[in-house]
């Protein structure tokens, strides 16, 4: 069925262009099991919105696996509930996530939001809701929208070679940026919520590892990317509050070993997780903190300006 | 914002007395069942005779869940982008709903992530030949919605179908287009009882770090502290089954937490500590592995 | 009781007289001497605009576009339209188009620029989104009706008014044969997704398109007789841009009339989103290169006459000359 409403393509449909030489090299890693990039995260680039983020994770390899994390995200409200909707004695918090149709490699993404994207959009929201004093604002809706403008990839789903991280990241990304737009927004929170991904990667074979027993146990990664080239084991993404110690939000793939007592492999991917967590929290703290100055500065500036009267009522 | 699958009608004075007793040592949990407890359910398998594997599932509360699995030969496109989990199709419809209801998607999405883990080897069994392959539709239907969260009814109902399910013998040779044998009597078990057994979701709640509770009920689920659905993976080689998937569900927020400090009714806030989670996730191993012997019986029955 | 008190004199804070009065908000704004909007902007200055070409990674071109408040990212994407398979078979073959024989299948021919070929293909798919939570009146879902008449002007730029791909650029041919068959097109998704919204999307929102078509690098793409398939060459050095035409860029005003005691109209260089909530009169107009005007549109009111007209058309052409500076050394 054609969109009535958008101009649409040809309706014998496109396809995206095929490369004559499909041989697809896996890219190997370039950096420390443990290195993090480092996240770009500014405050307030949608000035029409109540509060605002833009997030950025540059690539850890070069062409042609150089593709970036690039999020926006607007948060509006608190605002009325709209009259039909039922009595909440809280805010509602509603999350709508959406890949821009050119952010995905291969084939283009439609416009209406799929079940990848309505899956990531629940699991923002749930991230996010216990972070809000959402019992400070009854009868109100907050609304997050994040736009995913460029992905890593890995979006494919997982199958026998390995579990794909694309979406964690996307989901990790997403939710440090929200939390970014909601405390510019001035929403009272108890906390600041960051992502973070971790995996348990099958070791490389080259590795320099000298016991033999530690060849065949997995390599944990920290911040993941699918350009990185690790066949990944399982995988985590958590939301946390670095502030209270807390998880807000933990999605794991593939097989996690569980054992007694001793540190296993299902602690080793939460406290990898939590640790890039962490670190990205000392950014967004950075973000907030940024924004917070200004906005004094701004209040002092514009104090002054309105004393100033620049137009009169009186007429 | 999407009707919450948490909303309930109980008044938050309902709600705090719910919380304390779940919160008690030991919990008193509304229907007295024990921590680990299920609602007793009815479980069959191969009830459609013309799916390649189906199975039904009605539980206490009168939620009812058909899963019907067929299977169709498929050419594998060689070029093709799109890796091995376009093999399989989940399709959940749940009564009543509009199929993007997020319930729907969340639940396809649980059920498609458990069943195509990397330990799974099941797309290993669907490839017919070099260029043929099986391509696998479950379609999941609640018929009537359970009054609790049916991601537990449905990921054992499709646990129960996809044990049931047998695909035709192949008869031709590897580099020949398929030619499969039509005696029904000589198809293949998908999951024979030595390889790795389908997955399982269970969905646990906790309530005060202290009380982990299985099967919760939706009025449980409004004022747990966390909740996870946790997918576990076994076979019969291994006694204790495997974690391969963990997920976060929406809680608490409807609900009401008791506050001791000042004594008054606050919404609760705030997330889980990490030793939380993983006594949760630990304690689902034990009870899954009860859940397996439990379905192995259904399955003996038949 | 004292019946001698003066009546106590009514003052808002600004913010509120914004509210409860736009319009008269705005006049007195352009009442004082020298008049000035409430953005702190005199009535002729536009807002001062940035570019950045290809930020992103699985466009071929893109651009990110931002003039005060009002930011869009706009990415092309090329994908293939195969006339061999499917209904370009069952319409009975391929079809021959050389471009002197551009007439086959009803085509009009080179004097339109080529909009028939692109139009009865569909080769460019032009579409703005709004609903990205960049202002709050928009929302996720189909795009409302302001999104789809932006669309569409934005569409009719690209193809009649400037002309600016031409369909030769986007065939696919067969080389090796003896007479030359486009065997596939390229089709050009062209998205426009506006990030923050504060008025006059149109012009920033163009200026991006022209941004990200003139950053487009696609493969070179060639018909496989063997696979009977269209195949790119992953070699980053063939890829190229695309043939475009004449550049040419848009320029907005909001008209606002009875501004001085004699009913004079003041117009309004790229009004942000409170001026065009305000504003009943607008007008638009396209310049290109060489100070051509390659279109006006104004509706809305009677304001503004030919003298007015005479001034948007001035202004435009600086804008002209301020959009094609930058965007020409945006790409280097």
């Amino acid at each position: 069925m054609t969109d009535r409403r958008r101009i649409n393509g040809p309706s014998e449909g496109t396809t995206p262009p095929v490369f004559a030489s499909a041989v697809v090299t896996k890219p190997t890693p370039t950096r420390a099991p443990d290195s993090l990039r480092k996240i770009f995260l500014k405050t307030s680039l949608t000035p029409p919105a109540t509060g605002s983020a833009f997030l950025e994770l540059p690539s850890p390899a070069p062409y042609p696996n150089s593709s970036t994390l690039k999020i926006t995200a607007s948060v509006y409200g608190p605002r009325p509930l709209p009259s039909s909707a039922a009595f909440s004695p809280h805010a509602r918090l509603t999350a709508e996530l959406k890949f821009a149709p050119f952010s995905t490699p291969h084939k283009r993404r439609g416009y209406v939001r799929d079940a990848v994207e309505r899956d990531l959009s629940v699991q923002l929201q749930n991230a996010l809701v216990k972070s809000i004093k959402t019992g400070a604002y009854p009868k109100s809706g907050i609304d997050v929208f994040i736009t995913v403008l460029d992905c890593e990839g890995g979006l494919d789903g997982d199958d026998d070679e390995g579990v794909e991280v694309g979406l964690m990241g996307v989901l990790a990304g997403a939710i440090t940026c929200a939390s970014a737009a909601v405390a510019d927004a001035g929403i009272e929170c108890v906390d600041l919520v960051s992502g973070g991904v971790a995996a348990l990667v099958k070791r490389p074979q080259n590795s320099d590892a000298m016991d033999t027993d530690g060849m065949n146990a997995p390599m944990l990664v920290l911040d993941p990317s699918p350009a990185d080239g690790y066949q990944i084991l399982s995988a985590a993404v958590v939301g946390y509050m670095a502030g209270r110690e807390e998880v807000t939000l933990l999605w794991t793939k593939g097989s996690v070993g569980i054992l007694d007592g001793e540190e296993d492999e299902l602690d080793l991917l939460m406290d990898g997780a939590i640790m890039t967590a962490t670190a990205v929290r000392l950014v967004l703290n950075e973000a907030v903190k940024e924004r917070m100055l200004l906005g004094l500065a701004r209040s002092k500036g514009k104090l002054k300006e309105d004393g100033g009267g620049d137009v009169a009522m009186s007429s | 914002m999407a009707p919450s699958t948490l909303t309930t009608l109980i008044s938050p004075a309902e709600l705090s007395y719910l919380r304390s007793s779940l919160a008690l040592v030991p919990p008193i949990r509304p229907d007295a069942r024990t921590p680990t407890q299920f609602r007793p359910l009815v479980a069959e398998i191969d009830i459609l005779p013309s799916t390649n594997g189906s199975a039904r599932m009605v539980w206490g509360d009168g939620g009812e869940c058909v899963v019907g699995i067929k299977a169709e030969v498929e050419p594998t496109e060689p070029t093709s982008y799109g890796k091995r989990r376009n093999w399989v199709e989940v399709g959940v419809e749940v009564q009543g709903q509009r199929d993007d209801d997020p319930l729907g998607v969340f639940l396809g999405m649980t059920v498609g992530e458990s069943l195509l883990t990397p330990t799974s080897t099941l797309t290993e069994r669907l490839v017919i030949t070099p260029k043929f392959h099986w391509k696998l539709y479950i379609d999941i239907l609640l018929i009537t919605p359970p009054l609790s969260h049916p991601a537990t009814l449905l990921s054992l109902s499709t646990n129960l179908a996809l044990r049931s399910t047998r695909i035709p013998r192949l008869i031709s040779e590897s580099d020949e287009d398929p030619i499969f044998d039509d005696d029904w009597d000589a198809s293949i078990p998908l999951y024979s009882i030595t390889s790795q057994l389908p997955p399982i979701t269970l969905l646990v709640v906790s309530v005060e770090e202290r009380n982990i509770f299985f099967d919760p009920t939706r009025e449980e689920l409004s004022v747990g502290d966390c909740v996870l659905a946790i997918s576990l993976a076994s076979s019969p080689a291994h006694d204790a089954p495997k974690v391969i998937g963990v997920r976060t569900l929406e809680s608490g927020t409807g609900g009401i937490a008791a506050d001791a400090k000042d004594g008054v009714v606050a919404a609760s806030i705030g997330g889980v500590k990490r030793r939380v989670i993983k006594r949760i996730i630990k304690e689902s191993l034990s009870v899954g592995k009860e859940v397996f012997e439990s379905l192995q019986g259904v399955v003996d029955a038949n | 009781m004292a019946s001698s008190t003066t009546p106590p004199v009514l003052s808002f804070p600004p913010q509120t007289f914004q509210k409860l009065s736009p319009s008269s908000y705005l006049l007195r704004h352009l009442q004082s001497t020298p008049p000035i909007r409430p953005s702190g902007r005199s009535p002729n200055v536009f807002r001062e605009p940035t570019i950045h070409t290809n930020s992103l990674s699985h466009a071929h071109g893109s651009a990110v576009v931002r003039t005060g408040d009002t930011a869009v990212v706009c990415g092309v994407r090329g994908e293939i339209l195969s006339l061999t398979n499917g209904e370009g078979k069952a319409k009975g073959g391929v079809v021959v188009l050389r471009s002197s024989e551009d007439n086959d299948e009803g085509f009009v021919g080179e004097e339109d620029g080529g909009e028939g070929e692109l139009r009865a293909r569909s080769l460019i798919v032009t579409n703005l989104e709004l609903g990205t939570g960049c202002s709050r009146d928009y929302h996720p879902g189909p795009p409302s009706d302001f999104a789809q008449t932006t669309t569409s002007r934005l569409h009719r730029l690209l193809l009649s008014t400037t002309s600016l791909i031409s369909p030769e650029s986007l065939r696919i041919s067969d080389t090796h044969a003896t007479e030359i068959e486009t065997k596939a097109y390229w089709v050009l998704y062209i998205d426009i997704l506006c990030i923050s919204l504060d008025g006059n999307i149109l012009d920033t929102a163009w200026a991006s398109v022209i941004a990200a078509l003139r950053s487009t690098r696609l493969p070179r793409a060639y018909w496989d007789a063997d696979l009977e398939a269209v195949v790119c060459d992953p070699d980053l050095a063939k890829y190229t841009g695309l043939q475009l035409g004449q550049l040419a860029f848009t320029a907005s005003f909001a008209v606002i009339s009875g501004v001085g005691d004699d009913g004079k109209s003041v117009i309004l260089s790229d009004p942000d989103e409170f001026e065009e909530s305000v504003c009943e009169e607008s007008v638009m107009v396209c310049i290109k290169e060489g100070g051509k005007i390659a279109r006006i549109e104004k509706g809305g009111g009677l304001a503004c006459g030919m003298e007015g007209l005479g001034e948007c058309v001035h202004r435009a052409r600086n804008r002209f000359d301020v959009w094609e500076r930058l965007v020409k050394s945006a790409l280097v």
